[in-house]
């Protein structure tokens, strides 16, 4: 038995030994004829629902453009780090990918934080982030690049959709986060230059699945008139709330809206969710040939249940990866951090949403609005279009 | 302010406070009788979510079933992880700490590869809902509320009327002397975690058509849990009964009536003052000490 014990630790040892060779092992940086990108994802953690469609629209834009030859002939090899939905360890996994993996260039992020966390380190080794989330808008960093829409791309034709054909009475409801804040303050200056009244304003914390005594004052204070709920509240605990929201039999009276709606909610929420809006720059059922196309791709790569479930970040991950391998492109041999930057400038791809190009004032993307119903399928139909793309304006 | 929103509010934190002590009544027995500290109480519950999801949404068994099947797996669980760890840990509050802290991440990350990452649903067992003048009260949760009074009921009726309950409180009270008296205490000690344990799993089953079954879900009902428990007094079931409903009434109160963070940040102060004044929670068994 003793003996038998001592084998065990024996081989856990080798084994130990065996990995640490094989951690050093893959250093060095890219080669001439691969180009190495770094993703950055939470694979575990509080968003790993929403990330894993980012990361696997990734890795499937990738294989794509290696299939199809690669960047001037260079296959792109990729290395993958999980930030677990936490600033700190953001800091920790960026600073690996540049220092031990030498990257080229970075592809991810999904929290503002977290974003916000590596600004300073993308800064000091010079390295290239393509950020590829709808988020709140900020003064845009030389070192990042931004593939999802802005406030002004979503909330700047949302509010008056809603104003003008569910009702004139909003109650704010949002997750306490900087996301949440930034725009239900730009929610609340529309609503107040367009005469509407907001009859609540509601920040909650993100570990709160409880919602009775919400949905209590919410039935109180909009009494008998129509509301719009503008909510956007993350994770579970925005399932919590439509759910219980739902249970409460107020959907037909009231009407959620919310940036935050996405296809991984929708799918899973069925008719919980059914008939609340959505708004964003891409919805999974948007009839084109380049999204049939990518959700196809998807589908026999990940499985058709996953396909149905791709969300608009993870789109915007997809156009982050061809974006940048058309940056990459335009550099030729001549591959500096500078090179790859200033190639962004006036970029376009035809994305499974359209085309998008980016603006060469602020890296952010010119995309078209959309505004989405929530089917009783979960599928989210396309109620709205801006006629041309919109100009970011992220500081807005 | 009006008649109708007290109302609703009051209704809303009864039901609150049954969710509070069916969700809690596993972690109180197992601190309380065993002076083990299980972190790994809420993942147990995220667990029992999933247990649900599986067998009501995917396997369609009826509901009550579900339910008893929830808690037997969960009893088998908890069986399996106190003859494997806790056994070696009985007397080091500190150490089980460590020890469930380590499960619980065990059972996070598993639920996380085996589950995989999506929203899972559960459809309410029964969507109606009912009316009493201007006040509304989901039937589902008046099942919930009937759940948690049946739990705490058959585990009152357990500890205090059975012989195995004598056995457990016995083993708490003085385990040297219950082993001279030739009673097993580590089959008791077996029992009294895995019952915990299996009552976490049931509460999860049960709240899972609340919210959407994740690998998270524990995470959100960490904080609720444990300030229970610890403002009601870790060996007093009837301090856990008292302080659901006096944390769950305020938070629903005062919510409604100004936002729900400053209600969490009151019900947390309220608790510390508590704890201050009376560290062993609200109600304390009287006797020797």
């Amino acid at each position: 038995m003793k003996k038998f014990k001592r084998t065990i630790a024996m081989l856990m040892v080798t084994a130990m030994i065996a990995f640490c060779f094989t951690g050093c092992g893959s250093k060095g940086g890219s080669s001439s004829d691969t180009i190495k990108i770094g993703l950055a994802f939470s694979l575990t953690g509080g968003t790993a629902i929403t990330e894993e469609a980012m990361y696997n629209s990734a890795v499937l834009a990738i294989e794509e453009i290696n299939a199809a030859g690669g960047i001037n002939g260079k296959q792109i090899e990729y290395v993958v780090k999980d930030y677990a939905t936490d600033p700190d360890t953001a800091v920790k996994v960026i600073k690996e990918l540049i220092l031990q993996d030498e990257v080229t260039a970075i592809v991810g992020l999904y929290t503002s934080a977290s974003r916000v966390a590596v600004e300073p380190i993308l800064e000091e080794y010079e390295v290239p982030l393509v950020y590829p989330t709808f988020y709140e808008g900020e003064e845009p960093n030389d070192y990042v690049v931004y593939t999802g829409c802005v406030p002004n791309q979503q909330g700047d034709y949302f509010v008056p959709y809603l104003f003008e054909n569910v009702s004139e009475n909003f109650y704010l409801l949002g997750t306490d986060t900087t996301y949440a804040q930034g725009i239900n303050r730009q929610a609340t200056e529309l609503i107040n230059s367009l005469g509407g009244n907001i009859v609540g304003d509601e920040l909650v914390s993100s570990d709160i699945t409880e919602f009775s005594d919400i949905i209590a004052k919410i039935k109180d204070t909009c009494g008998d008139e129509g509301c719009v709920i503008y909510a956007n509240l993350n994770g579970d605990s925005g399932t919590a709330f439509y759910t219980q929201f739902a249970a409460a039999g107020l959907s037909d009276k009231y009407t959620i809206a919310s940036f935050i709606m996405d296809e991984s909610f929708s799918t899973a929420l069925g008719s919980a969710a059914a008939d609340t809006y959505a708004s964003v720059n891409y919805f999974n059922s948007i009839d084109s040939e380049a999204n049939k196309a990518f959700l196809t791709a998807y589908g026999e790569k990940f499985g058709e249940d996953k396909a149905s479930s791709v969300t608009a970040v993870g789109e915007a991950t997809y156009d982050a990866v061809y974006l940048l391998a058309g940056s990459l492109e335009k550099c030729g041999d001549d591959i500096t951090t500078d090179n790859i930057l200033a190639n962004f400038d006036d970029l376009s791809f035809d994305a499974p949403q359209g085309t998008i190009t980016v603006d060469p004032e602020n890296n952010h993307i010119y995309c078209k609005a959309r505004i989405g119903l929530v089917q009783e399928d979960g599928s989210i139909a396309t109620i709205f279009e801006s006629d041309d793309v919109i100009k970011p304006e992220p500081t807005k | 302010m009006n008649g109708s929103l007290i109302g609703q509010l009051l209704v809303s934190g009864v039901c609150s406070a049954f969710v509070l002590l069916l969700t809690s009544l596993g972690l109180v027995i197992i601190m309380g009788y065993m002076k083990v500290v299980n972190l790994a109480h809420t993942e147990m519950l995220m667990a029992g979510a999933f247990i649900c999801y599986y067998l009501y949404s995917v396997l369609h068994i009826p509901f009550v079933i579900t339910l008893i099947l929830a808690y037997g797996i969960s009893f088998l669980f908890g069986m399996l992880i106190e003859k494997t760890v806790i056994c070696h840990f009985y007397g080091k509050m500190a150490e089980t700490l460590l020890a469930t802290y380590a499960i619980s991440i065990i059972m996070k990350q598993l639920a996380l590869i085996v589950f995989g990452k999506s929203y899972n649903q559960v459809a309410y067992p029964v969507s109606s809902v009912i009316y009493l003048g201007p006040v509304y009260i989901e039937a589902y949760k008046l099942i919930l509320c009937l759940i948690s009074a049946l739990a705490l009921a058959g585990t009152l009726i357990f500890i205090n009327k059975t012989s195995m309950g004598r056995k457990i409180r016995s083993t708490t009270q003085n385990r040297t002397m219950t082993d001279c008296l030739g009673i097993d205490t580590r089959k008791v000690d077996t029992i009294t975690f895995s019952h915990g344990m299996g009552l976490a799993g049931l509460a999860g089953a049960a709240i899972a058509p609340l919210s959407t079954v994740t690998y998270s879900l524990g995470e959100s009902w960490l904080t609720n849990t444990f300030m229970n428990v610890v403002m009601g007094g870790v060996s007093s079931l009837f301090g856990t009964v008292a302080s659901s409903f006096i944390i769950q009434e305020a938070i629903s109160l005062i919510s409604g009536y100004s936002n729900s963070v400053t209600a969490q940040i009151v019900v947390l102060l309220v608790v510390i003052v508590i704890v201050r004044i009376k560290p062993e929670g609200l109600f304390t068994p009287k006797g020797r000490r």
